[in-house]
């Protein structure tokens, strides 16, 4: 099943779909061969599950307030998590097209989250985007080992890419992890590649000046940290940069002065760094925030990013992504779904993240920014629906469809899995067992009847009587039942285990068929066990409950025919009742004249002998 | 009135419904307090709905369980595109973890075979075989090759019969039990096939016995079997006996498992008189074979998940057991360490069956949990869970009991 969309993607029947988007270089040309059964695939599929469990017992169990921030957050980037994992699965398997595809569905990600999941509209957004660049960008796993391995003596061109990798983490904001790495390019006397002792100890020294800045930089705490302890604290220390550089502490050495300039926030430092290591936008906006404006709120953000996109020439060549950034940047949801959708072509990014919007609940007492929370419910709905059918509609893994239906309110809830359930052929009876099973839990009783009544009449068509009997009487259908037992009466010779019909008399109120079913077997088990007396209770009280079918009269009369030379003492009425029902509800013309002679030879006696008893009776009282 | 009766009739019982759950939810407030005990786990996506695990038989057990054991199991998938199934041979490898007194396992695939039809059950045979039954009828016997390292590599099939057919079309295959060197199949259309394990021969065939499905087998003796069916009912064969009538036939408690099919049936590993058997219902019934026909269970335990998939007493420690259901978990029950409410103590108790928990009452732990439905789990010698669910994960843990 493709999905509706014509532009690409999640397919899970298997069929190869190649798209050109427009206007998108990075995601532009997709092989999309995913098929849900690949391992990896699968993985994906069942972990988001998982995860989206979990949110809606978070959910439940926060209701009526909205799930924690923190705990929103962590759901968030277990879905990012699983992101991952799949994009170094498809690495592993060869696919780096696609994994490049899904690792910028991670950044995207990212960034939706700071803005909508887990920073605070009122308060400093800098340190998310630290963290954002830091995960994307950053190269110290890829350096690092590098210089690891040339320690202790570090040639030049280790000495640049260390020195690289200081700017990157500067420009990121992580100062501290920059100050460690100052060591490394501080060489040591006698290192050849020193200029002499006398260098590098002015050297060291700058060096030392520059780490101290560098520690000092004032970090802010969004959860514990107050706002305006870390806004004069950074002022204080942007001062002593600033004074650090008019003080030409670092003169003459080039990079510890642009480092001084980029902590400044001089436009000096900023138009070089374009020029050094620092090659993406997003870098250079949070470089911007970090050193000129690091209280600004979420809110503010896009006024600086257009900019810097603008410096950057890119304003009217914007990828896909960056335009899903800026959405974010406006708190545009139903934009940035709507984007996302369009590139990704898959329900599951907007299906997972609106839902924890939705949990999160944050945006439904914010009035500063302009998202229109009253969209995020029906959006909600939509995406899960369009996700779930999606799954269900694939025959291996439709039970994994099911937690998303059950997310939804009622009655849509009742209906899609009704409808999706009904869609299910199932071929065995551990398959209906599966599908009773989920009608049951959701109260689908419709659907769970279809189900067994679809199970009985294939049983009845492979002769399996009783087993049919079964499944009609959990089907609850009462017509069908009554046809069963009466094939089972009139054609099957009226053949039910006496066990088996202890499980089905609960089942009872469920077809009159079924109470004579159940009262003449035991009629014929008191007859195998020779309990002739009671058998013939029995019967009278099955006649006398009209109970028999005309159909079954004339096995009845082989019965009791059978009893003619048993010696058989009726009780009191059962004479009676037995005469009547031949007589009146049988006739005699339908008996065969030899077992009439038999049964009326039965029936004359035992009235004899009543009426002898009554009558020793009254002499003996007289 | 027996001395069952006390226990497992409806008003007498003392582990049911309520009472039941109620030791359960205390169960769950306060875990015991044993010293803890670091398990490792395994969670491996296998790409199908896995129906069935196995693990194979180990013949270089010792006896002592080996936290460190390597193990290999089997597992089979239903419900595939285009109605070809995988058997899949599995190795787990565990070895000491970088972090103290943790461990790491490794669950990887060695080998896979595609099978038609879904795989409905297994079963370990000796000699690194087993054999599986599908939707399509069909009896199959695969056996694990070894190289010349004596590392598994490839799986074959050594045999194959169909076995369950109705006026030409092929009915569901359901059950397989194994003894030794016979297997005996059961099947939806009600029959039960005794065959050899080498050439699959059928040596007995007992044709639509059952009116109703079976739906578990299990062999209660050398030459008996117990069969569960979907009413519910538990039915003793003798197939040496020429008669199509089974020896015994228990039937469920109407009240609690009307309709409901019994799911799996466990023998206790000493008391081989006592069985446990797990219901569709989702409760677990204690019988003693010994109370005759008649007889009701003798303890009747509700567990609060759904449909009870598979049930297993552990092998040495007799008085754990573990069941896995369609709600998902995987759980491990156990005596309770002592009498937590003095009400529970079945004082007309008189069974002679030696098991801890009719007299202690029974607690459970959950081993793992799923929104899945758990289809299938196997305990290894070497103390091991594997379990396989619809989602298709395999999952492996250790257990302590």
């Amino acid at each position: 099943m493709v999905l509706k969309s014509h532009n690409f993607a999640f397919d899970f029947s298997g069929s190869q779909v190649v798209v050109t988007k427009p206007n998108s270089s990075e995601l532009g040309q997709l092989a999309l061969k995913h098929f849900a059964d690949e391992p990896y695939m699968r993985n994906f599929i069942v972990s988001s599950a998982e995860v989206f469990v979990l949110a809606q017992k978070q959910f439940k169990s926060c209701y009526p307030d909205p799930v924690p921030q923190t705990t929103i957050t962590a759901l968030s980037q277990m879905y990012r998590g699983i992101i991952l994992e799949l994009v170094q699965n498809l690495k592993d398997v060869g696919d780096l097209e696609t994994a490049a595809l899904y690792s910028n569905l991670d950044f995207v990600w990212n960034f939706c989250e700071i803005i909508f999941l887990s920073s605070n509209p009122d308060l400093p957004v800098l340190p998310y985007l630290i963290d954002w660049v830091r995960i994307n960008f950053d190269q110290s796993s890829k350096i690092l080992p590098e210089v690891q391995q040339e320690l202790p003596d570090l040639g030049q061109q280790c000495i640049d890419k260390v020195w690289k990798l200081i700017y990157t983490h500067v420009f990121h904001g992580r100062t501290r992890e920059a100050a460690k790495l100052l060591p490394f390019v501080n060489p040591r006397p006698g290192n050849s590649h020193s200029n002499g002792v006398g260098t590098s100890a002015s050297l060291k020294n700058k060096i030392e000046f520059m780490t101290e800045l560098l520690e000092k930089k004032p970090r802010y705490n969004p959860r514990t940290g107050s706002f305006t302890d870390f806004e004069s604290s950074w002022a204080s220390w942007r001062e002593e940069c600033v004074n650090r550089l008019e003080q030409r502490v670092f003169y003459g050495n080039e990079q510890l002065t642009f480092i001084c300039n980029v902590l400044c926030g001089n436009d000096e430092g900023f138009s070089e760094a374009r020029t050094k290591n620092l090659l993406t936008w997003y870098e250079y906006l949070v470089m911007l925030i970090n050193y000129r404006f690091p209280i600004i709120r979420p809110s503010a953000l896009k006024g600086y990013a257009r900019k810097v996109v603008s410096d950057f020439g890119l304003g009217d060549s914007l990828e896909p992504r960056d335009i899903i950034l800026f959405h974010a940047m406006e708190y545009d949801i139903v934009n940035v779904l709507k984007e996302i959708q369009a590139v990704w072509n898959n329900p599951w990014y907007s299906t997972h993240f609106v839902d924890l919007i939705y949990a999160g609940g944050k945006f439904s007492e914010v009035t500063d920014v302009r998202i229109d929370y009253s969209s995020v419910p029906p959006l909600r709905t939509h995406f899960i629906i369009d996700y779930g059918t999606t799954i269900m509609e694939h025959k291996p893994i439709w039970q994994i469809g099911v937690p998303y239906f059950e997310a939804l309110e009622e009655p849509l809830r009742k209906h899609l899995i009704g409808k999706c359930i009904e869609r299910i052929n199932p071929k065995t009876e551990m398959e209906a067992q599966k599908l009773v099973q989920i009608a049951g839990q959701f109260n689908l009783s419709s659907e769970l009847s279809g189900i067994c009544r679809k199970v009985a009449v294939d049983k009845l068509k492979c002769g399996q009587m009783q087993n049919a009997l079964l499944w009609a009487i959990k089907a609850g259908d009462s017509s069908l039942t009554t046809h069963i037992v009466d094939q089972i009466l009139f054609e099957g010779d009226c053949k039910i285990e006496a066990s088996l019909l202890e499980s089905l008399r609960n089942a009872i109120p469920c077809s009159d068929r079924l109470v004579f079913l159940s009262g003449f077997c035991d009629f014929r088990k008191l007859m195998d066990k020779k309990d002739y007396a009671n058998a013939v209770g029995k019967l009278c009280q099955l006649i006398k409950e009209d109970m028999i079918p005309k159909r079954i009269n004339h096995k009845i009369i082989q019965h009791l025919v059978t009893l003619h030379d048993k010696n058989v003492k009726f009780r009191a009425n059962e004479t009676t009742i037995l005469m009547e029902f031949v007589h009146l509800r049988v006739g005699i013309n339908k008996i065969e004249p030899a077992d009439f002679t038999r049964l009326n030879m039965l029936l004359v006696c035992n009235r004899a002998n009543e009426i002898l008893t009554m009558f020793n009776n009254k002499t003996f009282k007289q | 009135m027996n001395s069952s009766m006390m226990i497992g009739g409806m008003d007498s019982s003392l582990y049911m419904d309520s009472t039941t759950a109620r030791t359960l939810n205390r169960s769950r407030a306060a875990p015991s307090a044993k010293p803890k005990f670091v398990r490792f786990t395994n969670s491996t996506q296998t790409g199908r709905n896995v129906s069935k695990v196995r693990w194979l038989l180990d013949n270089s057990y010792i006896g002592v369980p080996d936290p460190y054991a390597s193990e290999f199991f089997v597992s089979g998938s239903w419900s595939s595109v285009g109605d070809e199934n995988d058997v899949g041979l599995w190795s787990l490898e565990v070895g000491p973890s970088a972090k103290e007194g943790e461990k790491d396992a490794k669950v990887t695939l060695i080998t896979k075979a595609i099978v038609k039809g879904n795989v409905t059950d297994m079963s370990s045979l000796c000699g690194d075989r087993f054999c599986l039954c599908t939707s399509d009828g069909a009896l199959y016997v695969y056996k694990c090759n070894k190289n010349r390292d004596e590392k598994f590599v490839s799986v074959t099939q050594a045999a194959a019969s169909q076995l369950f057919t109705y006026r030409g079309q092929n009915s569901s295959a359901t059950a397989v039990a194994v003894k030794d060197d016979i297997i005996v199949a059961a099947g939806e259309d009600g029959s039960i096939i005794e065959c050899n394990s080498a050439g699959l021969g059928v040596i007995r065939r007992l044709e639509r016995v059952d009116p109703l499905s079976i739906s578990s087998a299990c062999f209660v003796g050398r030459e008996t079997v117990m069969t569960g069916n979907g009413g519910g009912q538990l039915k003793l064969w003798d197939l040496r006996s020429d008669s199509d009538v089974p020896v015994q036939i228990l039937n469920p408690n109407v009240l609690m498992n009307n309709l409901y099919g019994a799911s799996s049936i466990c023998q206790h590993p000493s008391q081989t008189h006592a069985i446990i058997v797990g219901y569709q219902s989702g409760c677990m019934d204690l019988w003693d074979m010994r109370l005759g026909p008649d007889s009701d269970p003798v303890a009747n335990l509700t567990s609060e998940g759904g449909a009870l998939s598979e049930i297993y007493f552990h092998q040495i420690n007799s008085d754990h057991f573990f069941s896995c259901a369609q709600s998902g978990q995987v759980c491990h029950w156990y005596p309770a360490e002592r009498l937590s409410n003095p009400l529970q103590v079945p004082v007309e108790y008189s069974s002679d069956l030696n098991i801890e928990f009719l007299k202690k009452g029974l607690v459970f732990k959950e081993v793992h949990t799923s929104p899945f439905p758990i289809n299938s789990m196997s305990l290894s010698r070497n103390d091991r869970i594997v379990v396989g669910s619809d989602s298709g994960v395999v999952f492996c843990t250790e257990i302590r009991v």
